[in-house]
C-alpha cells in the first residue's frame, strides 16, 4: 500500500478525491454542485483528448467538435424523438467516432499540423451545419427541453447525485485510460511520438496507433458531450465554437498532457477559473490564454508533471527490478532452401541532383558478419535506410529471407526480422534503459489496445518484455544501468542499450550503423567483443563502419562503397589493400607506401 | 610574439550525456593552413561548429584575433572574420547561385559586386550558373558554391568542414587546389578532412583527433610518416 | 454577366485572403511553425482600422500606412511572447502558444470593442460604377489594387534586396545563415512583423465590406491554411494563387447554393487534396535539399 501510494502522484490524487467526496457534505449548494458536475464532464473530455494529444502527440483540434456532435446527437434523439438516454448515449459515442474514422484516413499519415487545421475545418463545418440546419438543430437558438439523465426507470436528481454519478463515470473512464497506457502499449505511444522512425524500426505501426488514439478521443468526447447536453437541458451551436476546444487544450496542457490526473486537475482548475476571476466577466478567456501561454513556456509538462518532478526529488520511486529470464532466442536466419539473408540487386537512389546509390548489388549470407565500409558520404547510411525501408529506391530490388521486400513499409520489414541501430542514438531520453529495450518486444508481444485492457495489477506484456530486456542488457554488459533514464547514459552504454533493443526484436539480420562512432578505444574494443559473441551465437550482422581498426578484425567479409557504388568486396585483408579502397581512404598515390 | 589568430584551450562540447570534445586545445596562426584529421565521430565537426558558435561550449576558451569569443552569436563571429563552409555543403536550396553568394557578403553593394566578380573569377564553373537555384547543382558544384560563399565575407580564417565528402577523386583534387589558392592569398584555413593523405599534403601542420581528444599533432611531414595516422585510418 | 460579377467579387475577396496566406507562409517558412493566430491578426488589423478611423476621419487608404506600422509592432510583440521563449522546442509548442495568443487577441478585442460587427472606412469611398450591367464597386477595385501593390512590394523585397535574401536564407537554413553573418533572430522578428502587417492590411481591406467581429479569426486561418495547402505547403506564389482560387470558389458556390454548402465543399476539397496530392496542386516550390 505504501509503495502504491508513493508511485506517480497518487498520494495528492487520493487526497483530492477525498476532498471532492467530502466537499458537498460541508459546503455543498446547488451552484457548487453544478460547477463540479461541469468539471467532471470536462475531465472526461480531456482524458479522451490525452489519447490523441498527450499519448499520440498529434495536435487535434477536433475534440471540441466531437464534444458538440455527442451533445447534439443525444439532444436531438432525446428531445425531438423521445429516445431514452440508454439509447442516445451509445449513439452519441458512435457518431463522433465514425466521423473521426472518416476524417483520419487522409490526414493522420501526414504531419501534425495537417491534423490540427484539418480537424479545425471539420469543427467550422459542424458549426455552420448546426446553425443553418434549422429543422434538425433548431438553428442559432439550439435545442431546449433536453431531459435529464435517466435509464432503466431511474433518473438522476440534480445536485449531489448527478455530480457523484458523473465523477464515478470519470473514475471508470480514467481507470480505463490508465489501463490502456500504463504498460507496454503506453510506452509504445511514448516512443512513437518522440521518434517515429525508431518506432517503425521496431515494427510499431505509428499511423495505426494514432488512428486508435483518435477514435478513443472521439468516443470520450462524445460521452462528455452527451452528459453535457443532458445536464444543462439546453444546447446551442456554441458547443461547436472554438472556446470549448481552447478550454480542452488548456486543461490538458496546464494539468499535464499524458496523465489522467493531469486531465482531472486541469478540468477542476480551469472550470473554477472564471469563478475566481469574476472581475474579468466575459473576458475570462484572456486569462485562459495567458495561463496556457505561461504554462507552455515555463512548465510544458504541466502541473502534474511539476508535482511528479518535485516528488521524485524527495521520494524516489521504488522501481521493481525485473528478473532476468532467459536469453532471447534467435530466429533461424533464413527459411530452408534460401541461401542469402539479404540480397540487393542493382539498387539505385538519387536525391535532387545527387546520386546516392547506383547499381549496388551484394548479398549477406546466413550467419556471417559483413562489414560495409566507405568514406563519409559514400552512401552507407542511405543503404541502411533503403534496406530498412525508410527510403524507397528508384531502381533495383531487395530480397530478404527469400522474399521480395522492395515495396514493404519499415515496420513490416522489422516484423520480418530486420533490426537496425541508428547513427545518432535513437532512444527515448526520459525512459529507463530497461523500458527502452522492452520496447523492442512490442511487435513480438502482439501488444495492442485490447490486450492492454486485460485486468491485472501490472501489464503482463511489460513484465515479460522487461524480463527479456534485462537478459539482453545483461548479455551486453549494461545491466547495471537498467533503471537509469537513457538521456543520462554515457555514450558507450547508450550504444549497447540500442543494440539490446534491436536484439529484442529477435532479428534475422541486425544492421548496425556506425556502432563505434564516438566511442573511446577501450569502449570500442568492448563493443567489438560483444558483437563477436553475437556472431558466434549465429546472428547475421551487417555492420556499417567508418572506423577500420574496429571493423577489420571483426568482419568475415567486407564491401566497400564509394560514391554510391561498390568498389571492392571480399576478405577484409583483400579489401583493405585494394588500390581503389586505399585511394578512397587515403587519397591518390598512397598505395605505394602501404606496409605489407 | 603575438598570439596566433585562433586559439582554443581545453574545449569541451557535449550533447546530452556524452562528450563530443573533451579538453581539446589547438592554435592556428595568421595565414597558416592546419588540417584536422580523424575518423567519423572523432569530433572534427563539433570543433569547427564550436569555433563558429553553432554549438554550446561546456568548458574551455576560444579566442580569435586576441578576442575571447565566449557567448558571441555566430553572426557576430562571421563579422569578426571567421568564414564557415559546413559539412554537407548546405547551400540555400531556393536561392540562386548568385544569391547564395551575395547573402554572405554583409558589406556595401559596390564591395559586394567586386567580391562577386572575384569569386566568379576564382570559381569559373559557377559564373555561367549564376541564376540557377542551388538545389539544381550537382554535388561538386554545390561544394564549390559552399566554399565560394564562405569567401564572400573575406574571412581571415576559413573553417572548412569535410569539403571532399562524396566527391569523385578528380573533383577532390580540383577542390583542394582551390583551397591551396585561397591559402596562398593569405587566408588562414582550418581544414577538417578524412582524406588524410590529401590533407597532409595541403596543410603545414595537423591535429589528429580521436574520441574527442587530440591524439597527436605536429608538422604534416612528420605526421605523414607516423604509424599512428595510418593506423587510425586503416587499422594497421 | 452574373458570373463575371461574381468573379470580380471573388477576386477582391481573394486579394485580401492572399495577404493573410502570404503572412502565414512567411512565418511558416522562417520558423517551421504554423501560426494559428494568423486569422486573429487580421481581426486585430480590422479593429485597429476601426479605432484609427474614430480619431482620424480620413479614407482607409490614408490609414493603411498607420495600420501597417501598428500591426508590425504587434507582430514584434507577438514573436516575443509566442515564439522566442520557445526556441528549440517542438513545433507543437509554438502552435499552442500561437493559439494562446490568438485567444488573448480575440478576447481583448471583445473586451474593448464588444461583440457587435464593426465597419472600417472604405479605402477610397464606396462609389459604384456601372458598366454594361456589371456593378463595380470602387472599394472592390481598391482592394484588388492595394493587395496587388502589397504582394508586389513583398515580392520585390524578397527577390531584389539584401534584406530579402537574408530573410530567405534564414528561412531555408537558419544555422548556416547565422554562420554566414546573418543576424537570424532579427530576421525572424522581422518576418513576424511583416506577416502581422500583411494580416493587418487584410483586416483593413475586409473590415469595410464584410465588417469585423472578434471571433472571425478561426474562419480566416482555416481559409489561409486551405489556400496554403492547395498552393503547396511553403510556396509563396502558391499561397497567393490558392487564396484567389478558394475565394472565387466561395463566392461562386455561395451565390448558386449557400455559404454553408461552399464551406463544406471547400473542406471536402481540402481533404481530397491532402489525400491525393499532399504536396499541393502546384507541387513544391523549393526542391528537396540535396
Amino acid at each position: 500500500m505504501r509503495t502504491w501510494l508513493a508511485a506517480g502522484i497518487r498520494l495528492p490524487l487520493a487526497a483530492l478525491a477525498a476532498a471532492l467526496a467530502a466537499y458537498p457534505i460541508f459546503f455543498g449548494n446547488a451552484y457548487s454542485f453544478r460547477v463540479l458536475t461541469l468539471a467532471g464532464i470536462y475531465a472526461l473530455l480531456v482524458i479522451g483528448y490525452q489519447f490523441i494529444f498527450g499519448h499520440a502527440g498529434a495536435l487535434s483540434l477536433a475534440q471540441g467538435c466531437f464534444f458538440g456532435i455527442g451533445a447534439y446527437v443525444s439532444a436531438i434523439l432525446a428531445a425531438s424523438f423521445g429516445w431514452s438516454f440508454a439509447l442516445t448515449f451509445p449513439l452519441a459515442l458512435a457518431a463522433p467516432a465514425l466521423l473521426a474514422a472518416v476524417v483520419a484516413l487522409p490526414v493522420l499519415r501526414l504531419e501534425s499540423h495537417y491534423l490540427a487545421l484539418a480537424s479545425l475545418g471539420i469543427a467550422q463545418v459542424a458549426l455552420l451545419a448546426a446553425t443553418n440546419w434549422q429543422s434538425l438543430t433548431g438553428g442559432a437558438n439550439g435545442i431546449a427541453g433536453i431531459p435529464g439523465i435517466a435509464a432503466f426507470g431511474h433518473s438522476l436528481a440534480e445536485g449531489a447525485p448527478l455530480m457523484l454519478a458523473i465523477w464515478a463515470l470519470v473514475a471508470v473512464a480514467g481507470l480505463l485510460a490508465w489501463q490502456i497506457t500504463r504498460g507496454l502499449y503506453g510506452r509504445m505511444f511514448h516512443l512513437m511520438r518522440e521518434n517515429a522512425t525508431a518506432a517503425a524500426a521496431l515494427g510499431i505501426d505509428a499511423s495505426a496507433m494514432r488512428f486508435r488514439a483518435f477514435l478513443l478521443s472521439a468516443l470520450y468526447a462524445g460521452a462528455a458531450g452527451a452528459l453535457y447536453a443532458h445536464t444543462l437541458g439546453v444546447i446551442s451551436p456554441g458547443v461547436f465554437e472554438f472556446p470549448v476546444m481552447v478550454a480542452c487544450l488548456a486543461m490538458a496542457v496546464i494539468g499535464g498532457s499524458a496523465r489522467v490526473s493531469g486531465a482531472i486537475l486541469g478540468a477542476v482548475l480551469l472550470v473554477h477559473l472564471p469563478e475566481w476571476f469574476r472581475v474579468f466577466e466575459k473576458s475570462y478567456l484572456i486569462v485562459y490564454g495567458a495561463a496556457l501561454l505561461a504554462v507552455i513556456i515555463v512548465a510544458p509538462w504541466g502541473v502534474v508533471g511539476a508535482l511528479e518532478r518535485g516528488r521524485k526529488r524527495f521520494l524516489p520511486e521504488p522501481q521493481p527490478r525485473a528478473p532476468a529470464q532467459h536469453v532471447t532466442a534467435l530466429r533461424a536466419p533464413v527459411p530452408a532452401g534460401a541461401d542469402a539473408v539479404l540480397e540487393l540487386s542493382s539498387l539505385g537512389i538519387a536525391f535532387g541532383g545527387v546520386v546516392a546509390l547506383e547499381g549496388v548489388s551484394f548479398v549477406v549470407r546466413p550467419g556471417e558478419l559483413l562489414g560495409l565500409i566507405g568514406p563519409n558520404g559514400s552512401g552507407k547510411t542511405t543503404l541502411v535506410n533503403v534496406v530498412s525501408g525508410f527510403e524507397r529506391p528508384n531502381a533495383g530490388r531487395i530480397r530478404f529471407a527469400g522474399r521480395d521486400i522492395t515495396q514493404l513499409p519499415p515496420h513490416l520489414r522489422a516484423r520480418l526480422g530486420i533490426a537496425r541501430s541508428f547513427q545518432s542514438i535513437a532512444l527515448v531520453a526520459s525512459m529507463s534503459a530497461l523500458d527502452n529495450v522492452a520496447l523492442g518486444r512490442a511487435s513480438l508481444e502482439g501488444t495492442g489496445l485490447v490486450s492492454a485492457l486485460a485486468p491485472a495489477r501490472t501489464d503482463a506484456h511489460l513484465v515479460r518484455a522487461r524480463a527479456h530486456g534485462m537478459a539482453l542488457l545483461d548479455a551486453l554488459g549494461a545491466a547495471a544501468f537498467a533503471e537509469q533514464p537513457c538521456g543520462a547514459l554515457p555514450h558507450g552504454i547508450a550504444r549497447r542499450v540500442e543494440i539490446a533493443r534491436a536484439l529484442a526484436l529477435e532479428p534475422r539480420l541486425l544492421i548496425l550503423d556506425e556502432p563505434a562512432a564516438g566511442l573511446a578505444e577501450e569502449e570500442a574494443a568492448l563493443l567489438a567483443e560483444r558483437l563477436r559473441a553475437l556472431a558466434a551465437a549465429g546472428l547475421t550482422l551487417l555492420v556499417i563502419e567508418h572506423n577500420m581498426p574496429f571493423l577489420m578484425p571483426l568482419a568475415e567479409r567486407m564491401v566497400c562503397l564509394e560514391d554510391g557504388r561498390v568498389i571492392a568486396e571480399g576478405k577484409p585483408e583483400e579489401v583493405r589493400l585494394h588500390p581503389r579502397v586505399l585511394e578512397a581512404y587515403l587519397g591518390r598515390g598512397s598505395s605505394a607506401g602501404v606496409p605489407a | 610574439m603575438s598570439e596566433p589568430l585562433l586559439v582554443i584551450e581545453g574545449l569541451r562540447v557535449a550533447y546530452g550525456g556524452s562528450a563530443a570534445l573533451d579538453g581539446v586545445s589547438l592554435a592556428v596562426a595568421e595565414g597558416e593552413t592546419v588540417a584536422l584529421l580523424g575518423a567519423n565521430g572523432a569530433g572534427k565537426s563539433s570543433l569547427l561548429k564550436a569555433a563558429m558558435g553553432l554549438v554550446p561550449v561546456r568548458a574551455g576558451h576560444i579566442r580569435f584575433a586576441g578576442l575571447e569569443l565566449g557567448q558571441l552569436p555566430a553572426h557576430a563571429r562571421a563579422a569578426l572574420g571567421l568564414g564557415y563552409c559546413p559539412e554537407g555543403r548546405r547551400c540555400f536550396p531556393g536561392l540562386s547561385v548568385r544569391e547564395n553568394l551575395e547573402v554572405a557578403a554583409r558589406v556595401p553593394s559596390s564591395t559586394r559586386r567586386r567580391r562577386l566578380e572575384a569569386v566568379f573569377a576564382a570559381f569559373p564553373l559557377l559564373a555561367p550558373r549564376a541564376e540557377v537555384p542551388a538545389w539544381q547543382l550537382s554535388g561538386g558544384q554545390q561544394q564549390m558554391l559552399a566554399i565560394a560563399r564562405a569567401l564572400m565575407s573575406a574571412p581571415r580564417l576559413l573553417l572548412l568542414d569535410e569539403p571532399s565528402l562524396g566527391l569523385s577523386p578528380r573533383l577532390v583534387d580540383e577542390l583542394l587546389e582551390k583551397v591551396r589558392a585561397i591559402a596562398r592569398e593569405g587566408t588562414a584555413v582550418l581544414l577538417a578532412e578524412q582524406n588524410a593523405a590529401k590533407a597532409l599534403t595541403l596543410a603545414e601542420r595537423a591535429y589528429l583527433l580521436a574520441g574527442g581528444r587530440v591524439r597527436s599533432h605536429g608538422r604534416c611531414a612528420e605526421l605523414a610518416a607516423s604509424a599512428e595516422v595510418r593506423e587510425a585510418f586503416l587499422g594497421g | 454577366m452574373e458570373l463575371l460579377q461574381l468573379i470580380l467579387d471573388g477576386l477582391s475577396l481573394g486579394a485580401a485572403y492572399a495577404l493573410v496566406a502570404l503572412g502565414f507562409v512567411l512565418v511558416l517558412n522562417a520558423t517551421g511553425a504554423v501560426n494559428f493566430a494568423a486569422g486573429d491578426l487580421v481581426m486585430a488589423g480590422g479593429f485597429v482600422a476601426v479605432a484609427l478611423a474614430q480619431i482620424l476621419p480620413v479614407p482607409g487608404l490614408l490609414l493603411l500606412p498607420l495600420v501597417l506600422l501598428l500591426m508590425a509592432a504587434l507582430g514584434l510583440l507577438f514573436s516575443l511572447l509566442a515564439y522566442f521563449p520557445l526556441l528549440g522546442r517542438p513545433p507543437t509548442a509554438v502552435f499552442i502558444s500561437t493559439i494562446a495568443c490568438g485567444v488573448m487577441l480575440q478576447n481583448s478585442a471583445n473586451a474593448i470593442f464588444g461583440a457587435e460587427p464593426r465597419k472600417a472606412p472604405a479605402l477610397l469611398g464606396e462609389a459604384l460604377y456601372r458598366l454594361d450591367g456589371l456593378t463595380i464597386g470602387r472599394q472592390s477595385l481598391a482592394i484588388i489594387l492595394v493587395a496587388a501593390f502589397l504582394v508586389a512590394a513583398q515580392y520585390l523585397l524578397f527577390a531584389r534586396t539584401q534584406l530579402g535574401r537574408s530573410l530567405r536564407a534564414t528561412a531555408q537554413d537558419r544555422d548556416i545563415a547565422e554562420a554566414l553573418g546573418v543576424p537570424t533572430r532579427r530576421m525572424i522578428a522581422l518576418t513576424f512583423m511583416l506577416a502581422a502587417a500583411l494580416a493587418g492590411a487584410a483586416g483593413l481591406l475586409l473590415a469595410n465590406r464584410y465588417f469585423v467581429v472578434p471571433t472571425e479569426g478561426g474562419d480566416l486561418v482555416v481559409s489561409a491554411y486551405i489556400a496554403v495547402v492547395i498552393g503547396g505547403w511553403g510556396s509563396l506564389p502558391g499561397a497567393v494563387l490558392g487564396a484567389l482560387l478558394i475565394a472565387l470558389f466561395q463566392v461562386v458556390v455561395s451565390a448558386y447554393a449557400s455559404y454553408t454548402v461552399a464551406a463544406a465543399l471547400l473542406y471536402g476539397v481540402l481533404l481530397g487534396v491532402l489525400f491525393l496530392r499532399p504536396k499541393g496542386l502546384f507541387g513544391e516550390a523549393i526542391g528537396r535539399r540535396a
